[in-house]
C-alpha cells in the first residue's frame, strides 16, 4: 500500500539530464527572453502606441504610402568602410553591414524584395510579411527568407568566392544558381558554406549556363567544386578508402572542400597551440593576442570558450585588467555555458567586479555564482567580497 | 583552478544561495543570469510536472519552455516573489491545459494522430505493485478524459494536492474541482473496480472535510 505521505508523483519522473536542461534554456534564449519590466517602459510603449494607432487609422483611410522606393533607390548599393553600417527597411527588417561590406538592392516591390551581397559580411533580421518574397543573392547562390535572422559572408579568394550562410532564427532556403535542383533548407543553428570557383561564378553572374552544363563532354572537374562544409567535415571524419569509393563522380569536389575545411581547422588549432605555448613560456602578451585572435577569427570553433577563459585569466592574474577579464569570462560563459570552467569563470567575474569597485554588479555576479553553486569551492571566499 | 585573490578571513562563512525572491527581483530587471538561475533551480520541478500532466516525454520540452517563458513575461504580476515555485506550477498547469486542448482539437480534426499513453513506460519500475497498479489505471484512462478533468485528476491523485490546492492551482472554485474529480473518478472506477482497502476513500473523505472547512461549509 502506498504511504499516505509519499505522493505518487515520486514514481513518475522523466529523464532529466544537464544536457537536456541546457538545451531547453538555449531554446528559450533563441526564442527571446523578456527584458526589464518597468512602469516607465510601459508608459513609453503607450506613448508610442497612441500615435501609431492614429497613423494606422490615417493610412487605412487614405491608403498606404509608397515611401520605400525613396529610402533606397533600386540598383543603389550601400558600402561600409572601416565602421559597420545599419540599414533599416520600411517593413521593420534591418541589415547590419560589417566593415568593408557592399550590398546592392535589386528589387523592392510589395511582393518581392531582393538584395545582392557583393562582398563582406551582413547580418539580416527580416520581418515576415505575408505573400512577400525576400531573397538575397550572393553570386552563385540565392537565399530565400521567410522571417528570420541570419548572417551572410562572401569573401573573395584566388580560387573563387567563399560563401557562408548561418541561421540564428527561423528558416531559410539556399538555392545554388548553378545547381537549381540543389535546395538546402537551413534552420536555426545551422550553417551552409560553399566555395564557388571563379569561372562558375562569372558564368552565373552573366546568366550563362555553367560550362559543364553547356558542354556535357567537359570533365566533371569543371562543375563547381563545392559541397556543404558540414558534409566535408563528415567526410573528413571518415577518411577511409571505403568512404572515398562511395564518392564516385563527386570525389574531386569533396576532396577540394575537404582541403579547405581542414585548412580552417588547422588554422584554428595552430592559433590555439601558439597561444598555449606562449602562455606556458610566460609570454603573456603573445598569449593574450593569440587567444584574442582565435576568438576574433574562429568564434564558432570548439576552442573559443576555453580561449576566452584563458584570456580572462591572463588579463586578471597577470595584466591587472579586471574590466577586460570580466568581459572575457562573460564571453567564455556564453560560448560554453556548460563547460568545466563555468564555476571558476562565475567566481572570477565576482572578483573582477569587486576589483573594479562595481558593488552592485559584484553582488549580482556573486548571487549568480551562489545560485548555481551554493556549496561551491569559492562560496566562502566570495562571501567577503562586494563590500 | 585557483582564484587570484582569496578571502582574507578564513572564518567568513559562505553566503546562502540567493532566495527565489531575490532572483525574481533581479529577473524582473532583465538580469539574464537570474532568469537562468531560476530556470535551473526549478527545471526538475517543471519537467516532472509537465511529464506527469502529459503522460509522455515527447512534448515535455516544448511545454517547459512555453511555461517558463510565459512566467518570465508575467513576472511583474507576481505579488509574492517568495511564492515563485507555486506560481510557476500554476502557470505550468494553465499552459498544459492549453496544450492538451489544442492537441485534443487536432486529434478530433484528424490532423494529429494521438499515440496512447503507455503506463508501463511512465511508471517507475521501483514502484510497489499496488502503486504501480493504481498509477497504470490512471494513465490508461487519461487520454479519454477532457483536458480539465484529467488535469484535476493528476493534480489530486498523482501530485497529492488537496482539493483546495487543486482549485488554487487551476484558478477554479472548490465545487468545480469536486465536480471534475467526480467525473474523473467515475471514469476511473470502470478501470479500477477493486479499490484497495480503505486508504483512498479515507483520504478522499478527509479531503472533502478539509475543503468544506476551508470553504466555510458544514461537513
Amino acid at each position: 500500500m502506498n504511504d499516505e505521505r509519499t505522493p505518487l508523483s515520486t514514481y513518475i519522473e522523466p529523464e532529466i539530464t544537464g544536457a537536456r536542461i541546457a538545451r531547453q534554456w538555449a531554446a528559450m534564449e533563441s526564442r527571446g527572453l523578456p527584458g526589464p519590466e518597468t512602469r516607465s517602459r510601459m508608459l513609453l510603449a503607450g506613448l508610442y502606441v497612441a500615435p501609431l494607432c492614429a497613423a494606422l487609422g490615417l493610412f487605412a483611410w487614405f491608403g498606404w504610402p509608397q515611401f520605400g522606393a525613396r529610402s533606397l533607390a533600386l540598383g543603389a548599393s550601400v558600402e561600409s568602410a572601416e565602421q559597420p553600417v545599419s540599414v533599416h527597411l520600411r517593413d521593420g527588417s534591418s541589415v547590419e553591414l560589417a566593415a568593408q561590406t557592399r550590398l546592392r538592392m535589386l528589387r523592392d516591390q510589395q511582393d518581392a524584395v531582393e538584395f545582392e551581397l557583393l562582398a563582406g559580411r551582413a547580418n539580416f533580421d527580416v520581418t515576415h510579411v505575408e505573400g512577400r518574397k525576400f531573397t538575397v543573392s550572393l553570386g552563385g547562390a540565392r537565399v530565400r527568407v521567410v522571417g528570420t535572422r541570419f548572417e551572410l559572408v562572401r569573401s573573395e579568394r584566388p580560387e573563387g568566392a567563399l560563401l557562408q550562410v548561418s541561421v540564428s532564427r527561423g528558416v531559410v532556403e539556399v538555392r545554388r544558381s548553378d545547381q537549381p535542383g540543389d535546395v538546402r533548407k537551413l534552420t536555426a543553428g545551422e550553417t551552409w558554406s560553399a566555395l564557388i570557383p571563379r569561372a562558375s561564378k562569372e558564368a552565373t553572374a552573366a546568366n550563362v549556363l555553367p560550362a559543364s552544363a553547356a558542354n556535357p563532354e567537359q570533365p566533371k572537374t569543371a562543375t563547381p567544386e563545392t559541397v556543404d562544409q558540414d558534409e566535408a567535415e563528415a567526410a573528413m571524419a571518415d577518411d577511409s578508402e571505403a568512404y572515398d569509393a562511395t564518392l564516385g563522380d563527386h570525389e574531386p569536389e569533396v576532396k577540394a572542400v575537404r582541403g579547405h575545411a581542414a585548412l580552417l581547422r588547422m588554422r584554428a588549432r595552430s592559433v590555439f597551440q601558439r597561444a598555449n605555448l606562449a602562455r606556458r613560456a610566460g609570454q603573456v602578451r603573445d598569449a593574450e593576442s593569440a587567444y584574442a585572435e582565435l576568438l576574433r577569427r574562429f568564434p564558432r570553433d570548439g576552442r573559443a570558450g576555453v580561449s576566452a577563459f584563458e584570456l580572462g585569466r591572463i588579463r586578471m592574474d597577470v595584466l591587472g585588467d579586471p574590466s577586460g577579464a570580466a568581459d572575457a569570462f562573460g564571453r567564455a560563459l556564453r560560448l560554453s555555458p556548460d563547460a568545466s570552467f563555468r564555476e571558476d569563470a562565475l567566481a572570477r567575474i565576482v572578483v573582477a567586479r569587486d576589483a573594479m569597485g562595481q558593488t552592485a554588479a559584484c553582488r549580482a555576479a556573486r548571487d549568480r555564482y551562489l545560485a548555481g553553486y551554493p556549496r561551491g569551492v569559492h562560496a566562502v571566499s566570495l562571501a567577503a567580497r562586494c563590500k | 583552478m585557483k582564484l587570484a585573490v582569496q578571502s582574507k578571513s578564513p572564518t567568513v562563512a559562505a553566503l546562502p544561495a540567493p532566495s527565489d525572491a531575490a532572483l525574481v527581483v533581479a529577473a524582473r530587471n532583465g538580469e539574464k543570469w537570474a532568469q537562468e538561475a531560476l530556470f535551473r533551480r526549478h527545471s526538475r520541478l517543471l519537467n516532472g510536472l509537465a511529464y506527469r500532466l502529459l503522460g509522455r516525454d515527447e512534448d515535455v520540452d516544448d511545454l517547459v519552455q512555453d511555461a517558463f517563458l510565459a512566467a518570465l513575461r508575467s513576472l511583474g504580476s507576481l505579488e509574492n516573489p517568495q511564492a515563485f515555485s507555486a506560481w510557476l506550477c500554476s502557470i505550468m498547469v494553465r499552459t498544459a491545459h492549453k496544450a492538451l486542448r489544442r492537441r485534443s482539437m487536432l486529434t478530433r480534426l484528424g490532423i494529429r494522430r494521438g499515440t496512447p499513453i503507455d503506463p508501463d513506460e511512465v511508471v517507475a519500475r521501483t514502484a510497489a505493485p499496488d502503486v504501480r497498479a493504481e498509477l497504470s489505471a490512471i494513465y490508461a484512462v487519461l487520454d479519454r478524459m477532457q483536458p480539465e478533468v484529467r488535469l484535476s485528476l493528476v493534480l489530486h491523485r498523482v501530485e497529492g494536492l488537496s482539493i483546495p490546492e487543486v482549485a488554487e492551482r487551476m484558478s477554479l472554485s472548490i465545487s468545480t474541482v469536486k465536480r471534475r474529480l467526480a467525473v474523473a473518478e467515475k471514469r476511473l472506477s470502470r478501470f479500477m473496480p477493486e479499490r484497495e482497502g480503505s486508504t483512498r476513500p479515507d483520504r478522499e473523505k478527509a479531503d472533502r472535510e478539509k475543503a468544506n472547512r476551508e470553504s466555510g461549509r458544514p461537513s
